[in-house]
């Protein structure tokens, strides 16, 4: 009962309409009980009042003559009367008749009613009176009247109680439960998404209730409308991050995710074919330290990692990678950049075109157009990489060879340029066929020519190769057109000791025991003479 | 009361103009002991009252046919059909009994001589000597 009152607006409008009611009721029962009692005393008076004016002839004769007999028949005839507790008449001043009803059982406490009394005139005589009657009337009559009265009101109170709440009931579950209860019911079948709309129930459309579903339906629209636009949300950020995952997957730059201690924590396709590790997929048990990639260049890795963490900006550097089984050597370019969490973002390039294009630049810019062999800045490099190298190791020594072809004026006179250029050509691979792989072989511009004898320490060594190189260029050499070319070969050495001499003393050194072997008639050699300490 | 002054009274009372045609008097026997009764007296004696006169001897009332309707009419104001219901309540008590009824003056002049408490009314007309007027009642 009580979760019915809890659950059920019909049982609780029900409940609060029979308690005022009720209420009402009583408060109305009780004023009309009051009324019904002051009423049913004045109707008793005024039915008195009548009764003694029935009998007032009678007992105004009884009275006349004091007959008890007559005034009895009037006191008997009153007292049948039930409305009338007690009748005493008195004439000449004595009591001449008495009658009076046993109270009922339970009235005898109830105080007696005001007894009414009236003066008894002569028949004959208006202004004689003659005696008096004395009525009281039934206080268990009026009780009863009363009791009638109130019961009568009770019944209807309780009719209308019935009839009231029967109505609530009615109306209330006509209304507005099962409206309600339907509105209820259509919202948990509700397929919202599909646009589907609660319908007003029949009769409420311009009540609360058709207002109450207009308003549901406009928070569904709302509803469902902020929902499409985030599932169209949803959809375009799934599209991006698709395409940034395609471009991550499919990219040919190498893009890997390291933490702070340089350890890899996720990497794309790309990065694992440099490095030849597996799918990222299969990377599982596989968190590697990316420095560790790197094979000999595992510390300028680390040193490029500590770097980035340290001053939080963007730094890079290029590897040459020796290659993983199977893999061809190549060179990667590698910038790590700082991201949130404490975290370096890489990315790696191959560069290995971009290298080899710089190189055949750097190559091109070293090397004699005509004979390939290194040009001026190569010799002059090599020879200061060479007197560095010495300095540093004061045993290891080296010579320079400096040669000027003879007669090669009359070879380019006689038979052009070309010619001139085909002798230069075949006197270079001359020269490199006359000394070890390792030895540089150099072409100054002109008929000038260099070579440097890495690690030769002994004359005779000296004397032996410069002897080869005077003979292999004297040979004659076999021009366009059939002809045949004949130079010689002028060679001036210098000896790198391991002093303190510099670049340019080697050159201008060796110049010189060239200038003198030309002067004692070429097609010989000669040694710069201070360096006897051969 | 002498005859001479009685006579005397009729006489004035015969002579005098008031007492007109249909005047009635309430008789007594000479011996009753009563020489005159108020209206009052009267009604309690003839309304069944009072059983005696005032003199103590017991009231014997009678009617006189002729006369009672004038009589009650100008005694206590009431017709004969009020007065008869009067009496029926009272002989129906078993209480008290109605006057006698007479049929002429001359029977009830002869009542009243022939008895000491009979008391009646007649004609004023037809008075006698033999008889005393307590009352005149003027019509």
């Amino acid at each position: 009962m009580a979760s019915l009152f809890h659950t059920s607006i019909a049982a609780r409008s029900t409940a609060v309409i029979l308690a005022i009611v009720g209420l009402v009721g009583i408060v109305f029962l009780s004023i009309a009980i009051a009324l019904t009692e002051r009423q049913a005393g004045a109707d008793q008076q005024a039915r008195l009042n009548e009764l003694l004016e029935t009998v007032q002839r009678t007992a105004s004769i009884a009275c006349f003559l004091s007959d008890r007999q007559l005034a009895d028949e009037v006191a008997l005839g009153l007292i049948s009367n039930r409305t009338v507790g007690a009748v005493t008449v008195y004439a000449g001043g004595e009591r001449i008749a008495h009658r009076g009803r046993t109270p009922a059982a339970g009235a005898a406490s109830a105080k007696p009613p005001e007894p009414l009394v009236r003066n008894v005139v002569s028949p004959f005589d208006r202004g004689d009176i003659v005696g008096q009657i004395a009525l009281v009337p039934d206080a268990a009559e009026i009780r009863n009247n009363v009791l009638a009265a109130t019961r009568f009101i009770s019944l209807l109170l309780a009719v209308q109680m019935v009839f009231t709440g029967a109505a609530v009931v009615a109306v209330v579950i006509r209304f507005i439960t099962r409206p309600i209860s339907r509105i209820s019911a259509r919202l948990h079948e509700l397929r919202a998404e599909t646009g589907q709309k609660l319908e007003i129930p029949r009769g409420s459309e311009t009540d609360e209730i058709g207002q109450l579903v207009r308003d549901v339906n406009a928070m569904v629209d709302y509803l469902v409308s902020i929902l499409g636009e985030e599932r169209g949300l949803r959809l375009l950020h799934e599209i991006e991050e698709k395409k940034f995952r395609t471009i991550f997957e499919h990219a040919d730059t190498g893009i890997f995710l390291l933490d702070e201690s340089g350890r890899m924590i996720s990497w794309n396709p790309a990065f694992a074919q440099f490095f030849g590790l597996p799918e990222p997929s299969a990377s599982q048990g596989l968190p590697s330290m990316f420095a560790d990639l790197l094979g000999e260049h595992r510390d300028e890795g680390a040193m490029l990692i500590s770097r980035c963490v340290v001053e939080r900006k963007s730094t890079g550097q290029d590897f040459r990678l020796g290659g993983a089984p199977g893999l061809p050597k190549r060179w990667v370019s590698v910038v790590l950049s700082p991201v949130e969490d404490n975290r370096i973002q890489g990315v790696v390039n191959d560069v290995t075109e971009r290298k080899r294009a710089e190189e055949a630049a750097q190559e091109l810019a070293v090397t004699d157009r005509l004979t390939s062999l290194g040009n001026r800045l190569a010799f002059e490099r090599r020879l200061e990489r060479m007197i560095d190298a010495s300095s540093r190791a004061p045993v290891r020594r080296f010579v320079l060879l400096m040669m000027d072809l003879d007669w090669f004026k009359q070879v380019n006179d006689s038979y052009g340029h070309h010619a001139g250029d085909e002798v230069l050509v075949v006197v270079a691979r001359r020269l490199e066929n006359a000394v070890r792989k390792s030895d540089f072989v150099g072409r100054l511009g002109g008929d000038e020519f260099v070579v440097l004898l890495d690690g030769v320490h002994d004359r005779e060594s000296v004397e032996r190769i410069a002897s080869k190189i005077i003979s292999a260029v004297g040979e004659p050499i076999a021009i366009t057109g059939g002809m045949r070319a004949n130079v010689g070969a002028s060679v001036g050495a210098a000896v790198f000791d391991g002093g303190t001499a510099t670049k340019d003393d080697l050159i201008r050194r060796a110049d010189e025991a060239m200038y003198q072997a030309k002067q004692s008639g070429r097609n010989r050699y000669r040694f710069y003479e201070d360096t006897v300490s051969l | 009361m002498n005859r001479a002054a009685s006579l005397l009274v009729a006489g004035l009372l015969l002579a005098s103009p008031a007492a007109t045609a249909g005047d009635l008097v309430v008789i007594a026997n000479a011996g009753s002991g009563v020489d005159k009764l108020t209206r009052e007296e009267a009604v309690n004696i003839f309304m069944g009252r009072y059983k005696k006169l005032p003199s103590g001897i017991a009231a014997l009332p009678v009617d006189e046919s002729g006369e009672k309707a004038a009589f009650y009419k100008a005694l206590v104001g009431k017709e004969l059909p009020e007065i008869h219901s009067y009496w029926a309540r009272l002989v129906f008590s078993g209480q008290g009994s109605p006057p006698r009824q007479m049929e002429s003056a001359a029977e009830v002049i002869e009542t009243i001589v022939n008895n000491k408490g009979a008391i009646g009314y007649i004609d004023k007309k037809k008075l006698s000597s033999r008889v005393k007027v307590v009352l005149e009642l003027a019509q």
